[in-house]
């Protein structure tokens, strides 16, 4: 049914995707250069010397850096549809399977703690609002502000403090030396930097469904609903819930996105091996390719999660599905 | 017997101004089968009346007075009791659009039809038989519509036949007309008349000739308070109340004259009689003290100083 009425609005979509994604890497190829210093300065300045200026020239004319602009530019265009994102400068290796690899390790955190939020955020907000006003509402609020008004980091900290310091449960990150996909150690150390991801992005899930569920109790069909003597469960999970669950379902896909960045910090305190890391560490090197690529896996991730709200929201909302059909 | 006697109720919010009451000592009779037009501005009273009734006001609302329907008293019934006479007994007609957006009108149908005691079989039986009750022609295109695809018209049709459904013995019809067309409007109004011939109806509107076409009494409310109660007949032909008086003025065919001014908001009611400031023959009397409900003979009732 969907593919019958939305092929066009489903090419719509994907144009609009490309043209986003075409700016922003636009965007951050003349950002980056546009950056202070060089990665050969900065070496250099590591070990406490000065870059004799050959040197700096030379490696810039290596990788092609001394071409005009708008050269470097097509260049850098043509390679990523060629499927070549060029060479890492610090690890001279292909910055396309550099970030692979990371970004699996990035998604193992990812993943779950996007559909606990999800889930938490949801679940939590649709009972403080369905019960507002009530003890468990005021209990749910206060907490969550709570949680939301703490940096990411400090809730970090505190769990690696509580649990692998004080009590000695679980490793204290380090997972970095000793990537393997064995079950019960990969949990141990995933379970700390999951749980601080997903108390960070539960309270904004939180609030906006707590609103919508607020916001959906006043509409007329809820009371007609209750004039009609329908149980409250069968009022909730029919009527209430559906409908106020769907203005969450953006926020809660780009959300998704912006926790891949969110994951720098978390991935810095528990020395995670994941693309956030590795941004850290390509920031501090001056690492222009492999910046680049960083950035262009960032804004494909955010695409595609804004792509999935809008093919989802006509399978659940009769309302889209007509509009698109009248376009 | 009377079906529903509502004996001085009194509902009040709690505010951060402090307390208000939407319904002053309201008392009001409704027979078996009889059509009552519960008239008033918005912030009257008329709509929190209606919910009161039904016990759907938010939580924190305080009743105060009886509701008696068919002896019992509401106001007093646990929950679950309420719950079982909302719908079979006592049933709402919202205003239009009160359907749930994502269902389509006969999951709706269907889920009202299963909650009124049918089994599926025969509540898929029985959805075209309501539909055509209501004025669908192709019942089974009305019931695979989802509610944005349906005119206000039909959607309020939609929303009375849910509350057919069931067989109530009273229909609280909250103003099915606000936003049609005059010949929706005029077709909704022949329709709850044809429909409602064996319940009795509780119709509120600020609609005075829309109440006149289809009920037999008419209360009218202002500021929360009844200010005038009579056979409609009576109200139309000698309306007592200055404020009657000034919605029938109001009628386009009457001269269509508006009353200047507007009520009085709850939270800063005048002292005496609420109408004052806007009556043309407010007298020193009527600022001071508050006029209770005058009994004119006739089964007339007025709220006001002319008639003691
Ligand atoms: S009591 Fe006085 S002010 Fe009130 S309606 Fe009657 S005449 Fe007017």
């Amino acid at each position: 049914m969907v593919l019958e009425i939305g092929n066009r609005y489903i090419l719509r979509r994907f144009f609009s995707g490309l043209l986003a994604f075409l700016l922003s890497i636009t965007l951050t190829f003349f950002l980056l250069r546009s950056l202070p210093g060089d990665y050969m300065t900065d070496l250099l300045l590591e070990i406490g010397r000065y870059a004799p200026p050959e040197l700096v020239a030379s490696f810039k004319h290596e990788v092609g850096l001394d071409l005009p602009l708008p050269k470097q530019y097509l260049l850098y265009l043509t390679g990523i549809l060629k499927g070549n994102w060029g060479h890492s400068f610090e690890y001279g290796l292909p910055v396309f399977s550099l970030i692979r690899e990371k970004l699996y390790w990035t998604l193992v955190l990812l993943l779950p703690s996007t559909l606990l939020s999800a889930g938490l955020g949801i679940g939590l907000g649709a009972c403080s609002g369905w019960k507002n006003g009530s003890k468990t509402d005021a209990f749910l609020l206060h907490s969550l502000v709570f949680v939301g008004a703490v940096p990411s980091y400090c809730w970090g900290f505190a769990g690696l403090f509580i649990f692998s310091f004080r009590l000695g449960l679980l490793p204290f990150g380090g997972y970095v030396s000793l990537p393997s996909t064995e079950p019960a150690g990969l949990f141990r150390h995933a379970l700390l930097p999951v749980l601080t991801l997903t108390l960070c992005s539960v309270p904004g899930i939180y609030y906006l469904m707590r609103n919508s569920m607020l916001d959906t109790l006043g509409e007329d069909y809820i009371l007609a609903a209750r004039a009609r003597g329908f149980s409250e469960s069968r009022i909730l999970f029919q009527h209430a819930l559906p409908n106020s669950v769907l203005p969450v379902l953006t926020m809660t896909s780009l959300h998704c996105a912006h926790m891949l960045a969110g994951s720098v910090f978390i991935e810095t305190v528990f020395a995670w091996p994941g693309l956030g890391l590795l941004t850290f560490s390509a920031l501090e090197a001056h690492d222009l390719p492999l910046l680049q690529g960083i950035f262009l896996v960032d804004t494909l991730l955010t695409i595609i999660a804004n792509l999935t709200a809008d093919l989802l929201y006509p399978l659940i909302d009769p309302r889209i599905r007509s509009r698109i059909r009248g376009e | 017997m009377e079906l529903i006697e509502i004996k001085s109720l009194k509902v009040t919010f709690p505010t951060e101004a402090g307390p208000v009451r939407a319904v002053d000592c309201v008392d009001l009779q409704l027979g078996v089968r009889e059509k009552l037009g519960l008239i008033g501005e918005t912030g009257s009273g008329k709509s929190v009346l209606t919910h009161a009734i039904l016990r759907l006001l938010q939580p924190d609302a305080l009743c105060e007075g009886e509701i008696l329907y068919q002896g019992r008293n509401l106001l007093g019934l646990a929950p679950t009791e309420m719950r079982r006479l909302r719908g079979r007994e006592l049933a709402l007609i919202p205003q239009n659009r009160a359907l749930n957006p994502l269902q389509t009108v006969g999951k709706q149908l269907l889920e009202t039809l299963r909650q009124a005691g049918y089994s599926k079989k025969e509540a898929a039986a029985k959805m075209p038989e309501l539909l055509r009750s209501v004025g669908a022609i192709d019942p089974d295109s009305w019931t695979k519509a989802y509610p944005h695809e349906c005119s206000g018209g039909m959607c309020e049709r939609i929303v009375i036949a849910l509350s057919l459904a069931f067989s109530p013995s009273l229909l609280l019809a909250d103003e099915p007309t606000k936003g049609l067309d005059s010949l929706n409007r005029a077709r909704i109004i022949t329709l709850l008349g044809a429909v409602t011939r064996n319940q009795a109806l509780l119709f509120i509107t600020h609609d005075l000739e829309a109440a006149a076409m289809l009920c037999t009494r008419l209360a009218l409310m202002y500021a929360g308070e009844l200010v005038e109660l009579g056979d409609k007949d009576t109200v139309f032909e000698n309306p007592l109340h200055p404020y009657t008086r000034g919605l029938l003025f109001a009628l386009p065919a009457r001269g269509m004259q508006p009353i200047l001014g507007r009520s009085p908001p709850l939270t800063a009611l005048p002292d005496g009689c609420r109408f004052h400031s806007r009556c043309p023959g407010a007298m020193a009397r009527c600022r001071r003290q508050h006029p209770p409900l005058f009994d004119t003979g006739n089964r007339h009732f007025c709220r006001c100083w002319l008639y003691v």
